[in-house]
């Protein structure tokens, strides 16, 4: 399966992203996209799966740099 | 020839045709590597080919609060990042008008597999199937990036 992924950042400040990847999202995992890390904080299914794929939405939210 | 197909299978847009299906495809494309900040396509620009993702990231960007009256461009503003698997250039593909965004590779390497419109639609014409299962995945993305737009608005982007 391949799971097709909608990303949402929290906060406003990261315009998202929409990316394929092997394994499904997993709540508290560390996602990178870019040069930004953000931590994962809800999955849900965004349209049934089709073939192969899986559709996802996940809300991410920023992990901040001390 | 099965590398490249199996490429192109990671993509949904190719979800459903036939390995023969998938080596037309290949036939008819090219590919093109991209390094960071380069633009791939440009807003305004003609469009005809649609562009898949086979490695990297690009960035989707259009200009926000261009005011006419004032010189200089405007402030372009990202909408979404876009990732291995991923199409972009269907809009144009579809409704033959001016690109409507810019795309700039984000990583180095970024590599995509590129279909000119007039031999993707010619093959189309020639195996209605796979015009049919190409063009049902390509209204499902377009839903799925709507979808995705939509939460991305509810989130105060």
């Amino acid at each position: 399966m391949i799971y097709k992924v909608s990303y949402v950042v929290l906060g406003g400040r990261h315009p998202g992203a929409i990316v394929s990847r092997d394994t499904p999202p997993r709540l508290g995992e560390i996602v990178t996209l870019g040069e930004d890390q953000f931590e994962v904080v809800e999955v849900t299914d965004l349209i049934p799966p089709y073939g192969d794929f899986a559709y996802l939405h996940v809300t991410l939210r920023p992990i901040l740099e001390d | 020839m099965e590398e490249l197909t199996a490429l192109l299978k990671r993509s949904d847009l190719f979800c459903g045709l036939t390995e023969d299906d998938l080596r037309r495809m290949v036939a008819i494309g090219r590919w093109a590597t991209y390094n960071a900040g380069e633009t791939i396509v440009r807003e305004g620009d003609p469009s005809d080919e649609l562009y898949i993702i086979q490695k990297g990231m690009v960035e989707v960007i259009v200009p926000y609060g261009a005011i006419a009256d004032i010189p200089g461009p405007p402030e372009l503003t990202p909408v979404v990042q876009l990732g291995e698997g991923q199409i972009f250039g269907e809009i144009g593909l579809i409704d033959r008008g001016a690109r409507s965004a810019t795309v700039r590779a984000l990583v180095d390497g970024t590599t995509v597999f590129v279909l000119p419109r007039e031999a993707f639609y010619n093959l189309c014409d020639q195996n209605h199937s796979i015009g049919y299962i190409v063009m049902r995945n390509l209204a499902r993305d377009l839903s799925f990036k709507l979808r995705h737009r939509n939460l991305l608005l509810e989130a105060g982007w």
